[in-house]
């Protein structure tokens, strides 16, 4: 593992974004050559009304350090409502993991659009630093908790 | 107000009106034990006082077609209404009678339910009795008992919820017990995902927890029957409380108080941006 | 255990320059669900593909990932490609290394970790694809055009010339909608009904149009391809086939009601068609003044002197059922209620008059045969105001959009004003000018120089009746003082809005409509006349203000994209939809609730209310899937147990991979 070690707390995030908004976003941001961090992996759904409390539990307990989940702004969901219904799920599975012990930085819902690759660029650095700046992993990691 | 509890599940068993009545019997040892009557002649065992602190409302089958007559308090009022919202209880099957709760003693203290209860009054009945002197109230939120674990740093937070879940043996009988929980078949017992690991381990008690509270965010109602059946004392009302007062702040919903609320999930403000920064509501 | 193929693309050096690409390879190969991995240049390319096809015959492949560019730009071409292999189209997944990773990264290494994670990612979620199909609907190849204005006209047109059949439905009596009112039209000053009444002849004798006149749609069901609509025609108590036309009737009504189509400023009879070129020019009865209907069958003169004995009062609201496979929906608009800025004294003098009055004013076949008068005293009128934005772009009063056509049928009313009173002095009030369109801008110059007319920037305060006359009460925005204008007559230009019963028609369509009624594009750059309806498409002012050649355009549009579905017999789309497992469906419908398109109906299983999607109408959005508590809805490509996968993936470090030092990451 010795490379790895060197890396100490290099958090990895997991990256829920809707298809038809934030994922375009994040491939204008690729377009146009905006660099950022790369510690999350972004996984493609359609929409961020299709986002379950599951995802969130699953990506914590398996191993990420944050998850971030992006959709379309208000008014603007290809499915027109989608997001908000995310919002207002979303607004409940943070405070419950808050509440458990998920320091809120390490979850995030952003509307970010596929016109907005730079906007994309800033969202994802600014939530990177944030996870960053926790200085370690939080507690309810699998390993960590059977331990 | 017993007499007139008795008189009421004798008469509806006698017209027909229900094929089976829901309420308590206190047994020789002084233990209150809910129970099922179907003839007219057993509703002279009827009791409500201490002690009645079960929800019938969880033992109700809700896929049954029988006609139910059902002894509701505030909490267990608020179930009924909470299920016929979400399409599960069907109000013509019903015939609730409602008590004024004068909150109920264990000890000669009061229980923890009924000292946070805020609603001694089921919303919706078809006959209402109670106790001289005892009046119907409603209060707004309550002490909840969370600001000690609010006042944690994280990682403490996070320790002092892995002590309690630890002692998880997943005997589900916080779900059994719940009014709420209604599933075919629940998310612990889906392989495909498995998205809560099977066997009793830290990571995967605790997940079981998050679930099952986030199934009854904006549903719960109070009623504390998983409390009081887990069988090692873990403490979750906490988890229920914490998203019945962000429900309650942030969409302005009480569950199970309402009979024309949709359910808070299925519903949503164009303008609630809010909602994902509480605090800075600016 | 699935054996599933990797392709890594270079894409030149796009990726190859950031990402070890090798590395990649490597790691792939040891993911135990990877039979094969390999890298090239140009994945995307003709030879690209080949390797790809190649290797599924060669090694029995049953999913492929390809690491290359997004899913976005090169999906389809890679679903082609394996599918064209004989593999199922739906096995294939991209794990985005180009803008995700080799773009955005700086360091190589860290981009390399990247690029090995998203392929395993993608690697285990291939693993849980299933094979699907495309759905294939059938199609009824008939159209409805809901609304006669000139956007439906021209619609149902468009579409019955290529031979498809269209039912167009009417609310009114008459085809022709407002254009029929009018009596030129900008900017060239074209007699509207010149153009416009040919078109509506065309629309009634054609032989694949069916019109339902003085009829509205009640009711909608089905999906894309397959529609039933009921529509119910209103008793018009006048047979369409026995009567001639002759107006015989119209005369002898004793009733005496003002006339929709003159904007009041004539009456009809009780017994009316709105004008005397409306198709089906046939009169109906309007029961609600007629004295037969209100006086218990006292009266009944038309009947009496109708040579043909067209008329019957016992007929009564007739049901009909249509099946279509699209519906273009056209209602068009109303008029503001100029009323609400009493400042005006709209409807209190008789010499404020709205735009609309004016039209009938100016209109050879309008009440005073085309003679511009006031209306108090017949006289004409020496001067005359406009004011502009009665009701538009005033968000404390009226509405905050702009109504688009008011400046320039204000310029065309001030042109046609001076046209016949070449020595009245005329004023034009307004905010700005908005004159964009072809012909546009030269037209309001001309009526500015040519026509000497006065335009003033400013609204109005107020307008005050003062010794017969009406003294209107500005700023001149450009003097900055006060003016005032002693006019003998004031016409407003009280601006558009939505149909006020469009909201109940969007609610009949499940088609969404905006906070002023006016029904939504699904797109409004992309996508301008679709709607969150498959099937369903605008046109006209229904989706927003809008001149006449923009709604034609619109109707043309929107014929095209009906004919889209209707020019086949079968629909194929992808399978990217929501099902219900009835087995673990509580029937709670919390489904239904938060479903936008209405896919979701109630259904029975094993004697239990369930839910059931309707793959034809459903989208593909999972907000019922994660809705659902009882975790009964899954959905296809994006199932719960692939997304799974796909998060776990991230943390499923192959055994001894660390050992191997290629390069995967610690997380896990
Ligand atoms: C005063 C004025 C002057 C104008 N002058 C010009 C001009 O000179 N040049 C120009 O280019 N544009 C002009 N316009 C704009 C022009 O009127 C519109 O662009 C055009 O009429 C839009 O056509 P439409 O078919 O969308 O709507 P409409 O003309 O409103 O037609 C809609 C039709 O649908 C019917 N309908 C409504 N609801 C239902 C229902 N529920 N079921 C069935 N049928 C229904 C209505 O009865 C009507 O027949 C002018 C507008 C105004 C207000
Ligand atoms: S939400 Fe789930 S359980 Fe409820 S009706 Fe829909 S599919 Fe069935
Ligand atoms: S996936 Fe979306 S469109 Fe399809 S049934 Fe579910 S909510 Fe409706
Ligand atoms: S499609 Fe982007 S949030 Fe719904």
């Amino acid at each position: 593992m010795g490379k790895e070690k060197d890396r100490g707390y290099d958090p990895v995030i997991v990256g829920l974004l809707c298809n038809w908004c934030t994922y375009a976003g994040a491939d204008l941001a690729g377009t146009t050559r905006i660099k950022h961090p790369q510690n999350m992996r972004a996984i493609r759904i359609p929409c961020s009304g299709r986002v379950s409390p599951h995802f969130l539990f699953t990506s914590l307990f398996q191993g990420a350090d944050g998850v971030f989940i992006g959709g379309c702004h208000p008014a603007d969901c290809h499915y027109t409502s989608g997001n908000y219904y995310a919002r207002r799920r979303f607004a409940l599975m943070k405070s419950l993991l808050d509440f458990v012990g998920i320091e809120p930085d390490r979850l995030r819902l952003e509307w970010v659009s596929a016109s907005e690759g730079d906007r994309f660029a800033e969202v994802v650095t600014e939530f990177t630093e944030g996870v960053k700046a926790l200085e370690r992993p939080h507690s309810l990691k699998r390993d960590g908790l059977e331990s | 107000m017993i007499d007139r509890i008795r008189d009421t599940a004798r008469r509806w068993l006698a017209d027909g009106i229900v094929d089976v009545f829901l309420g308590f019997r206190k047994r020789p040892d002084g233990t209150v034990v809910p129970v099922r009557i179907r003839d007219a002649g057993e509703a002279d065992g009827l009791f409500f006082g201490d002690g009645c602190v079960h929800n019938l409302m969880g033992l109700v089958d809700l896929r049954s077609e029988e006609k139910v007559g059902v002894l509701l308090k505030g909490c267990d009022g608020r179930a009924f209404v909470q299920l016929a919202i979400e399409g599960e209880a069907d109000r013509g099957r019903f015939k609730v009678l409602g008590v004024v709760c004068p909150g109920l003693s264990s000890n000669g203290s009061l229980e923890e339910k009924c000292e946070t209860c805020r609603y001694n009054t089921p919303p919706v009945y078809d006959e209402l009795v109670k106790e001289d002197g005892v009046e119907s109230w409603e209060k707004g939120p309550v002490a909840d008992g969370l600001a000690e674990v609010e006042s944690m740093s994280h990682p403490v937070r996070a320790a002092y919820f892995k002590n309690e879940f630890d002692r998880c043996i997943r005997c589900y009988a916080c779900r059994d017990i719940c009014p709420l929980c209604y599933c075919e078949e629940c998310v612990t017992e889906k392989s495909r995902p498995q998205w809560v690991e099977v066997g009793v381990k830290t990571s995967s008690n605790f997940y079981w927890h998050l679930i099952r509270a986030y199934h009854l965010a904006g549903r719960c109602v109070a009623c504390g029957e998983c409390d009081r059946a887990c069988p090692v004392d873990i403490p979750l009302k906490y988890l229920n409380r914490k998203l019945s007062r962000e429900v309650e702040e942030l969409f302005d919903y009480v569950p199970g108080t309402d009979p024309d609320a949709t359910p808070v999930l299925l519903e949503f403000k164009e303008d609630e941006e809010h909602v994902l920064c509480p605090g800075d509501e600016s | 255990m699935r054996k599933i193929g990797v392709f890594v693309c270079h894409c030149g050096t796009n990726i190859a320059d950031m990402v070890d690409v090798e590395k990649v390879v490597a790691a792939s190969g040891r993911i135990p669900e990877v039979r094969y991995a390999v890298d090239y240049q140009f994945t995307c390319s003709a030879p690209g593909q080949d390797q790809i096809k190649d290797a599924i015959r060669e090694h029995n492949l049953d999913g492929v990932v390809v690491a290359a560019c997004s899913p976005r730009m090169h999906e389809t071409t890679f679903r082609n490609a394996v599918g064209s292999a004989g593999m199922n189209p739906y096995l294939v997944e991209m794990a985005n290394i180009r803008e995700h990773d080799s773009w955005v990264a700086s360091d190589r290494d860290e981009a390399t970790r990247k690029a090995i994670d998203l392929v395993r990612m993608k690697v285990k979620k291939v693993a849980k694809l299933e094979p699907l199909e495309e759905i294939v609907l059938p199609v009824t190849r008939r159209a409805l055009v809901i609304g006669g204005g000139v956007a439906g006209i021209q619609a149902a047109l468009d579409i019955a010339n290529t031979g498809v059949e269209v039912v167009l439905v009417e609310k009114t009596p008459s085809i022709g909608g407002h254009m029929a009112q009018y009596d030129k039209t900008f900017p060239t000053l074209d007699c509207a009904s010149c153009i416009l009444t040919p078109r509506m002849v065309e629309a009634a004798i054609h032989p694949k149009i069916t019109i339902h006149t003085f009829s509205e749609v009640v009711e909608s069901s089905g999906f894309v391809g397959a529609y039933e609509v009921k529509i119910r025609k209103k008793a018009r108590s006048v047979d369409l086939v026995k009567c001639t036309g002759c107006a015989d009737c119209l005369e002898k009504c004793p009733v005496k009601v003002p006339s929709e189509f003159e904007a009041g400023l004539a009456e009809r009879g009780a017994i009316y068609r709105p004008f005397p070129q409306a198709v089906p020019n046939v009169p109906v009865i309007d029961r609600e003044h007629c004295t037969y209907f209100l006086k218990d069958g006292k009266c009944g003169i038309c009947q009496k002197v109708c040579p043909t004995d067209a008329i019957d009062f016992t007929v009564e609201d007739e049901i009909v059922t249509e099946k279509v496979g699209a519906i273009v929906v056209a209602t068009g608009f109303h008029f503001y209620d100029a009323a609400n800025y009493t400042e005006y004294g709209y409807g209190r003098y008789p010499d404020v008059i709205s735009w609309l009055q004016f039209e009938r004013l100016t209109n050879a076949s309008g009440p005073t045969s085309g003679k511009l008068v006031r209306p108090s005293n017949g006289e004409a009128p020496q001067t005359i105001v406009f004011i502009h934005c009665v009701g538009s772009r005033d968000p404390s009063k009226g509405f905050p959009y702009c109504s688009r056509v008011c400046c320039m049928a204000t310029a065309k009313h001030a042109v046609i004003a001076r046209s016949k009173l070449p020595d009245a002095e005329i004023f034009s009030f307004y905010i700005d000018i908005r004159a964009a369109g072809k012909g546009y801008e030269e037209f309001v110059r001309r009526a500015i120089e040519q026509e000497d007319i006065e335009f003033i920037k400013g609204r109005p305060a107020r307008v005050i009746e003062k010794n017969g006359k009406l003294v209107v009460r500005s700023e001149d925005a450009f003097s900055g003082r006060p003016i005032e204008v002693e006019a003998d007559l004031v016409v407003l230009t009280n601006g558009a809005q939505a149909q006020d019963e469009a909201p109940e028609l969007a609610q009949t369509l499940g088609i969404g409509y905006d906070q002023y009624g006016f029904f939504s594009e699904l797109h409004p750059k992309l996508r301008p006349v679709e709607t969150n309806k498959a099937g369903v498409f605008l046109a006209g002012m229904c989706q927003g203000p809008k001149d006449i050649p923009e709604s034609v355009s619109q109707a043309s549009a929107a014929a095209a994209k009906a004919l889209e579905i209707l020019s086949k017999d079968e629909l194929s789309r992808e399978p990217q939809v929501a099902e219900v497992n009835p087995f673990r469906c509580t029937g709670c419908m919390d489904c239904m609730e938060v479903c936008f398109y209405t896919a979701i109906e109630e259904d029975e299983f094993m004697r239990r209310k369930v839910a059931k999607v309707n793959p034809g109408v459903c989208q593909g959005c999972g907000a019922c899937v994660a809705a659902c508590m009882d975790g009964a809805l899954e959905m296809k490509i994006f199932n719960d147990e692939q997304i799974y996968a796909e998060i776990t993936g991230l943390f499923a470090i192959p055994k001894g991979a660390r050992k191997a030092g290629g390069g995967e990451s610690a997380h896990g």
